[in-house]
């Protein structure tokens, strides 16, 4: 099996730094975008198996990143991640894999990862 | 005698045969790229060509299957000769019959006697038991088989090479017109949907108002370019008497009207901005439809018709021939003047709220059934936004009763105003948070600390926690104080003030009196925020007479210039302090031992959110008066 490759998008550097080293200690390769045209190019280059998207980030939010996102890939997986849950309710946070209110217990967002990683392998082995 | 027959039938046919496989081959293959590359519909284009091979190759049928989404059935899409209406009714597995094999192992298969073959299985809806020979081709989409193409002769015949060859090659030329047709639809339909969805749940963030809510969804199953019917109207389920009752009607009461309004749609590129401005063209104008559905009232039991049905079997409908369905309410039928009509439930969790019906009354399109899928979609989504704005008003309705009995609830308005600004606080620290908190648990996993150093970020990292927990709370709890705009009489929100907190005024021995113009417009607010204003502009005027006494007077009269309305408090109180009088809408100033300072610089932040202005009129020894000016409309909706 191949190594898992995370694209974390947010505005802030040092919640980067912080998903980047939690997530490459559960073995994924992690790369990190800053906005959103970052993030286009990111995923353009290296092509991430899964997505973690802060809704507020200035300039383009998370959310129209995601209606971006799933224009053109229905299926990558998609988690979004905010301080609040205001967005839980707004269905156009609905395209996505998750919904994850950001904390600094990061048990939430490893498990809800290894949740979809997972349930993609099965799927996969069904077809 | 048979078998002579069929031969000297065939000599003929070897004829045009050998005609075909010389210079014809290629004047074939150019009209099917032709045709290929019309701009018409898939099945249309593949009917032409079914049509041209048929005639071209002497056969005496040509049809051709499309394997499902699914990638399992095979579909009849296209045919000359066998009979039209089993287009798209036909349905076999891959592996099934001769066409379905040829799919399956991806290979030609020609039979010169079909009937005799134990490969073959018959449809019979599609009258194939005449023809006797079938030659079969697989369409291959680089390893996939989309489809198959095949010909059929009544009479028995040898297909030879060059028969095969020539099926073989036009199954190739169509097959990426085909591709293509089928990546454009499910493009063009994920696209629409998809800004559909969103168009719709951006015009609801800055609404949970039931009736705007309604025309909202009902705007996007007849303007929007996915759905697109002609007219939609919605009933829900009232629980109490088993009715499903009418809400709402839209759509023009006539062709004319129908082709007015369409011709102003084409306009409309943005459907957002439709949605909020609430569409001058199908918003306004009081139709009798609507009003004939908001008078139809429909028992929920088995023998009351399809709307009926619609809620208790909770599944859509599409009512081809209404008249000659016996299921169908002639009585209603009669009053809506259409022959066929689909409708949808709307559910959520489980429960049925209602139903959305439509049709095209004006247009006579028939209702497909991927429209019908297009609406159980869309349906699926109104359905949460319905609930959601039911609950909200139930809430609000509650919160209402409790505002008239208790006093003290004066207090807890201006707390959930100081819960909105701790709210956006709150936002700002939650990530530094995060981030102080998260490295200290990975200091304390990664790190060899001296049991000081472990007591030490263990204390980091519970108080995090727990200011974390705090947090969520107070986000929590200002969640439910969005702005919800509704058109309001200012008058009466007025009066619904000074009456609830009549008490306050009495006890501190001020006289409030009314000026309040008959003349003015209701606007577009949200209520319980502009109720905040007037409540802190009156608290302070108050605070500012208690022990003295006074009068305060409020006062209200049309806009000048525009539509809207000012409205000015005054009181006794002596005024402002000239020299403080810049910095009273500043957050935090105060004059007060136990004042926030923060009431005048919220309403002002209301009613500028509001489109609208905050002023004073200072009388230094006499009194203030705080005037306010709201348009009818601001031109931007904040939230
Ligand atoms: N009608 C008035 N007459 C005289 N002074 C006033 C009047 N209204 C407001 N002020 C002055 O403006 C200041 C700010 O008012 P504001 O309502 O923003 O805060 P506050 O009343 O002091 O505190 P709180 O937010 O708890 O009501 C007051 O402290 C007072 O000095
Ligand atoms: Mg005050």
């Amino acid at each position: 099996m191949t190594r898992k490759k995370i694209l974390v998008v947010d505005d802030e550097e040092n919640i980067r730094i912080l998903y980047s080293e939690e997530l490459q200690d559960e073995g994924y390769d992690v790369i990190t975008a800053s906005n959103a045209e970052d993030a286009d190019i990111k995923i353009k280059e290296s092509n991430p198996d899964l997505i973690t998207l802060d809704i507020k980030m200035p300039g383009m939010d998370g959310i129209e990143l995601l209606r971006k996102l799933r224009e053109y890939d229905k299926n990558i997986p998609i988690v979004m991640c905010s301080a609040y849950s205001d967005y839980k309710q707004d269905f156009r946070t609905w395209a996505s894999e998750a919904y994850i209110i950001k904390s600094s217990d990061m048990l939430e967002l490893k498990s809800t990862i290894r949740e979809i990683f997972k349930k993609r392998e099965v799927g996969k082995l069904g077809d | 005698m048979r078998a002579v027959k069929s031969k000297s039938y065939r000599r003929g046919r070897i004829a045009d045969i050998q005609k075909v496989s010389g210079e014809n081959w290629l004047e074939i293959l150019s009209e099917v790229g032709r045709i290929a590359a019309l701009t018409l519909e898939l099945e249309t284009r593949l009917n032409l060509i079914v049509e041209l091979i048929a005639r071209q190759t002497g056969s005496d049928a040509c049809s051709i299957l499309l394997m499902d989404e699914d990638r399992e059935n095979l579909v009849l899409k296209a045919t000359k000769g066998l009979n039209p209406m089993s287009i798209n009714k036909v349905i076999l597995k891959a592996g099934e019959g001769i066409t379905g094999l040829t799919a399956k192992e991806m290979k030609v298969i020609a039979s010169r006697n079909a009937l005799n073959d134990p490969r073959s299985v018959y449809f019979p809806e599609t009258w194939e038991e005449r023809f006797k020979s079938v030659l079969s081709v697989p369409i291959m989409d680089k390893n996939d088989c989309i489809g198959v193409i095949y010909t059929q002769t009544i009479s028995e015949k040898d297909y030879t090479e060059n028969d095969i060859r020539l099926l073989t090659t036009i199954a190739n030329n169509i097959s990426w017109m085909i591709k293509n047709a089928q990546l454009y639809e499910e493009a063009r339909q994920k696209i629409a949907e998809l800004s559909i969805l969103y168009e719709i749940s951006m015009a609801m963030q800055t609404t949970i108002n039931l009736d705007r809510l309604l025309r909202i969804i009902l705007s996007c199953v007849t303007v929007g370019s996915a759905l697109g019917f002609n007219r939609a109207s919605l009933f829900l389920v009232n629980e109490k008497t088993n009715t499903l009752q009418g809400m709402m009607g839209l759509g023009p009461d006539s062709g004319e009207d129908a082709r007015e309004i369409w011709n102003k749609l084409t306009e409309i590129t943005n459907l957002f901005q439709w949605l909020t401005s609430q569409g001058e063209a199908l918003g306004k104008k009081e139709s009798s439809f609507d009003k004939f559905i908001k008078s139809t009232r429909i028992p929920i039991t088995q023998d009351s018709g399809i709307l009926a049905l619609t809620v208790i079997e909770k599944k859509p409908f599409n009512i081809k021939d209404a008249r000659n369905d016996p299921r169908v309410n002639k009585e209603l039928l009669d009053k809506l003047g259409i022959n066929s009509f689909a409708t949808v439930p709307i559910i959520t969790k489980n429960q049925v709220l209602g139903t959305i019906v439509v049709d095209n009354i004006y247009t006579n399109r028939p209702i497909r059934d991927e429209d019908l899928q297009s609406l159980v979609r869309f349906a699926t989504h109104a359905g949460w936004a319905i609930e959601n704005a039911r609950l909200f008003s139930q809430l609000r309705e509650a919160n209402k009763d409790i505002l008239i009995a208790e006093q003290q609830l004066i207090q807890s308005e201006r707390l959930s105003a100081l819960g909105q600004l701790a709210a956006e606080l709150a936002h700002e620290i939650k990530n530094p948070l995060v981030t102080i908190g998260g490295f200290a648990r990975r200091l304390s996993e990664k790190t060899d600390f001296s049991p000081e150093g472990k007591k030490y970020t263990d204390i980091i990292i519970s108080e995090v926690e727990r200011v974390e927990k705090l947090l969520k709370d107070i986000l929590n709890y200002s969640r439910d104080v969005k702005p919800t705009f509704s058109d309001y009489n200012i008058n009466t929100l007025i009066d619904e003030v000074l009456s609830s907190y009549e008490r306050i005024f009495s006890d501190s021995g001020v006289i409030v009196k009314k000026e309040l113009s008959v003349n003015i417009y209701p606007l577009h607010i949200d209520t319980s925020q502009i109720k905040q204003v007037f409540l802190n502009i009156l608290y302070n005027a108050v605070e500012c007479m208690t022990g003295k006494g006074g009068v305060i007077t409020i006062k209200t009269e049309p806009l000048s210039g525009e539509e809207g309305v000012t409205i000015s408090i005054s009181d006794t109180g002596g005024g402002i302090p000239p020299e403080i009088l810049d910095n009273i809408f500043n957050p935090f100033f105060t004059t007060k031992r136990q004042g926030t300072g923060l009431g005048l610089s919220l309403s002002k932040k209301i009613i500028e959110s509001h489109g609208g202005t905050i002023g004073i009129d200072n009388r230094t020894g006499e009194g203030a008066t705080f005037i306010i000016n709201l348009p009818r409309r601001q031109n931007k909706i904040k939230s």
